[in-house]
């Protein structure tokens, strides 16, 4: 009754209000209208974030890699693998031109590459240059001299980067959208002003029109742009900050955008029910994996047959239903099998009963004596309710107690860096796919210890170290597994599930796909019906 | 009068440096630093030395907080962290006036609703109007303005169509519409109560009743005498709505797409950039006195006990 009364209300007050404004413009489509979180960075030397999906439009690497990992040229006519294994020889495409017809040269490929790895420009994406010769001691302030990195012009379109060691990783990192030009007379000229839009050349489908911070982003498709020309001339980015799931639903469903990146876990099962709204959902499998992982070097986590007791006392399945209504995949090994050397076969077998047997032999029967611990999540997303699912399954499993502690995000990335010294017991951690390469996982992730699991195994290390230098692909991904193999023996993370991007596209769109490990978007390929 | 200003001006010399002491070292013992936001891998040692080099993070805590503070003098509120290419001096420039045009416009619907409702629910009998005017200045102050914001939105803009759900196309606009009316509807209610109150306690009164007595017409009586004399309890709760009504609501903003001060506030928090968090907040503060002062001044203006108080 109150409810109705507040209501008529504020619905007369908005029709009024409405009828002074005018009648809503017809809408022609002309523009594809999206919600996107404000870009840190719009120079494309720096954005490491999601910033990466808006400069996606405005900037293009040399190439794109297929579902088979092969390259798909872009902006190279050519690249060459030197018989040496070390010397990647680019030959640029000159079709491809600045956003003001300007010619892009090796020049400005060269001078990108080498800013990205200038220490003072401080770029987070610098770590994927780290196979180039002398690329990280440049990047320490080791070495001084640009000069020395791998990466020269050998002609106006032409240039040579040199890893240091043979590196068939590099192949996948070429296709990255960190790795693109940017115009050396104008950063030179204009220092960091130069995204501004007065100044912005960008080598891709879109130029920069108009940006208000925090606001908006306008784009139009670039005339000079050497590939296939944009069938939608404009793009329309309203900028949201905080929920922006919630915000992008919203808006979508008041027909306001064409297109939203998530759901909001709460909203999923109501789409998906939905005739009209399932059918505008667009699910893509992500190459990324969250866990639970342990500090190796404590007790009681040291002991194989209590991470394997804890592993085997979960139910994925009722995870992946909680969180994401079922879209998530279920994870039963660390790295998915869509990488090179994943396997799910390789995935630890058990039942409950041989969870308690295990526990049960490591000195805790029925989960007696076992310490208290203490769980360590960010408040992202959905993982406090993973840590809650998590903390009944082992009590009603295993009969062991565990706190949570939920941490604000980036308190709790702070936190996991502090973790490289100080101890902790277990906390729920994720890898999203950089590039597509198993040493991205095995390597970057597993050996670099970069999420602080301190798991250390003498032979796990020399077999990576075998398969990165390995560069027949079959060979590669052969030796791999064997490290996956110990690695899912070990379980130094206990693997819970693989994340789904949900889009929604509106029905009049076409050709809006999902590309590669990031599962970037280009508008610039899609179209109104 | 001028030594009353001077006095008031005088102290908020040590209100605000206490603002600034307080949220310069809340913000520097957050947990997490302005680089830990952002990609899937840690930033590399090397990058966050040299950036925090380059920012002067580096330096000892109290290096930091004095020279910050000299420069916040010379008119200097520093770079912003998560936007290289803006300064505070921008970000507020940018950003505080919208929330200003919303905040007005929310404080002038709250007053001018609210103090007809407030004065007719002390003078009707009638229960049902009574008891509509009470609803709404309960709900006003018992629901917390994100609930409100989300149920506009979820009702008027992907509900019925009419406004929409997100974003921001100037004041006069229906992208106006959610935020204007979730801002007003906190101060709208605590006018009702308060003017409701006040006019019903003068509504017995001598000076009233000698009104009634000569045979002035209502109308007058309620607007000169009464409303008069029961605005200035009124007057200090809209005053101290205003500040925080003004300088935009953080839930508000952040759930209508509002690109306004309260919105980008939170975003600064987020992503611990510490110079908008200490420029900002010294702005609100700066603001909070300001319009108290003025919220004093509006005394002399109607109590004509208060001008004889200070005058001494």
């Amino acid at each position: 009754m109150l409810k109705t009364y507040i209501l008529k209300a504020f619905t007369a007050a908005a029709l009024i209000a409405t009828a002074l404004a005018g009648p809503a413009a017809a809408t022609e489509k002309t523009a594809f209208r999206m919600i996107v979180g404000e870009p840190r960075y719009m120079d494309p030397n720096l954005a490491t974030d999601f910033a990466i999906y808006v400069n996606a439009q405005l900037f293009q690497p040399l190439a794109r890699t297929d579902k088979d990992g092969n390259l798909v040229l872009l902006q190279a006519k050519s690249i060459d693998l030197a018989p040496d294994g070390r010397t990647w020889k680019i030959a640029l495409n000159p079709d491809y031109k600045w956003s003001n017809g300007q010619p892009i040269t090796a020049a400005d490929w060269v001078y990108s590459w080498k800013r990205i790895l200038d220490p003072k420009t401080g770029s987070e994406a610098a770590s994927f240059l780290s196979d180039v010769e002398n690329a990280m001691d440049y990047n320490k302030g080791t070495l001084t001299d640009p000069e020395k990195l791998g990466i020269k012009a050998t002609g106006d379109f032409t240039f040579e980067v040199v890893t240091a060691l043979p590196a068939p990783q590099f192949r996948a990192k070429l296709a990255l959208p960190y790795l693109t030009p940017v115009p050396k007379a104008v950063v030179e000229e204009f220092g960091e002003k130069w995204v501004a839009p007065e100044h912005m050349l960008s080598n891709g489908p879109y130029k920069l029109v108009s940006r208000v911070n925090d606001q908006s982003i306008v784009m139009e498709a670039n005339p000079h742009y050497g590939g296939k020309k944009p069938a939608i001339p404009r793009i329309e980015m309203t900028i949201a900050s905080g929920d922006q799931c919630t915000a992008q639903l919203r808006a979508y469903e008041a027909n306001e955008i064409d297109f939203t990146t998530c759901v909001p876990s709460q909203d999923i099962a109501r789409i998906r029910q939905d005739a009209e709204l399932s059918k505008q959902l667009d699910p893509f499998p992500l190459a990324a994996t969250e866990w639970v992982q342990f500090d190796m070097t404590q007790a009681p986590w040291s002991d194989k047959r209590v991470r394997h007791a804890l592993a085997l006392a979960i139910d994925r399945q009722a995870i992946v239903t909680a969180v994401s209504d079922g879209t998530n995949r279920i994870a039963s090994t660390i790295i998915p099998d869509s990488i090179p050397g994943g396997n799910s076969g390789d995935a630890l077998k058990g039942s409950i009963e041989d969870a308690k047997k295990l526990l049960a032999e490591a000195g805790f029967p029925d989960g007696k004596s076992f310490p208290q611990f203490t769980l360590s999540t960010p408040a992202t997303r959905e993982r406090p309710l993973i840590a809650q699912l998590l903390q009944q399954m082992w009590a009603d499993n295993l009969g062991i107690q565990m706190n949570i502690n939920v941490l604000e995000s980036n308190a709790f990335r702070a936190w996991v860096q502090t973790r490289k010294t100080e101890k902790y017991d277990i906390m729920i951690n994720g890898w999203w796919s950089d590039y597509a390469d198993p040493a991205n996982w095995f390597g970057d992730l597993i050996t670099a210890d970069v999420r602080q699991n301190h798991f250390t195994n003498a032979a796990f290390a020399e077999i990576v170290k075998k398969a990165d230098a390995e560069t027949d692909p079959a060979k590669r991904a052969e030796t791999f597994r064997e490290a996956n193999k110990i690695l899912e023996d070990e379980q130094p993370m206990i693997a819970l599930q693989n994340p789904t991007d949900l889009w929604m596209v509106k029905p009049d769109v076409e050709g809006l796909a999902h590309e590669g490990v990031l599962n970037m978007y280009h508008i610039g390929e899609a179209a109104f019906k | 009068m001028l030594f009353f200003l001077f006095k008031r001006i005088l102290s908020a010399i040590p209100t605000l440096l206490i603002a600034y002491t307080l949220v310069f070292f809340i913000a520097h013992a957050t947990p997490g630093s302005p680089w830990d936001s952002g990609g899937n891998r840690p930033m590399e040692p090397s990058v966050k030395a040299v950036l925090d080099a380059k920012y002067n993070l580096d330096k000892p805590l109290y290096v930091q907080y004095t020279s910050y503070l000299w420069n916040a003098l010379k008119g200097d509120f520093g770079p912003s962290y998560r936007d290289r290419t803006q300064s505070v001096t921008d970000i507020v420039a940018r950003f505080l006036p919208v929330s200003l045009k919303l905040g007005a416009a929310a404080m002038l619907l709250a007053i001018l609703l609210g103090l007809p409702l407030g004065a007719l629910a002390a003078l009707t009998r009638h229960p049902i109007v009574d008891g509509i005017i009470r609803m709404i200045s309960t709900l006003g102050i018992s629901m917390p303005t994100y609930v409100v914001t989300s149920i506009l939105i979820v009702s008027l803009g992907v509900g019925l169509g009419l406004v929409p759900t997100f974003g921001w196309k100037g004041l006069f606009t229906t992208s106006s519409l959610v935020p204007v009316f979730s801002l007003a509807l906190a101060p709208l209610a605590a006018v009702i109560r308060c003017f409701r109150t006040s006019m019903l306690e003068v509504m017995n009164l001598d000076f009233v009743r000698t009104a009634r007595a000569k045979g002035l017409k209502p109308m007058a009586i309620i607007i000169h005498h009464m409303g008069r004399n029961a605005l200035i309890p009124a007057i200090t709760v809209a005053g101290s709505y205003t500040a925080y009504v003004l300088v935009g609501s953080f839930f508000v903003e952040s759930i209508a797409g509002i690109p306004g001060f309260g919105r980008y506030f939170v975003l600064a928090i987020a992503a611990r950039d510490y110079p908008v968090i200490i420029g900002t907040t010294l702005i609100y503060a700066a603001l909070v006195v300001l319009i108290n002062l003025l919220v004093d001044l509006s005394y002399f203006l109607l109590d004509p006990r208060a001008r004889l108080d200070q005058g001494r």
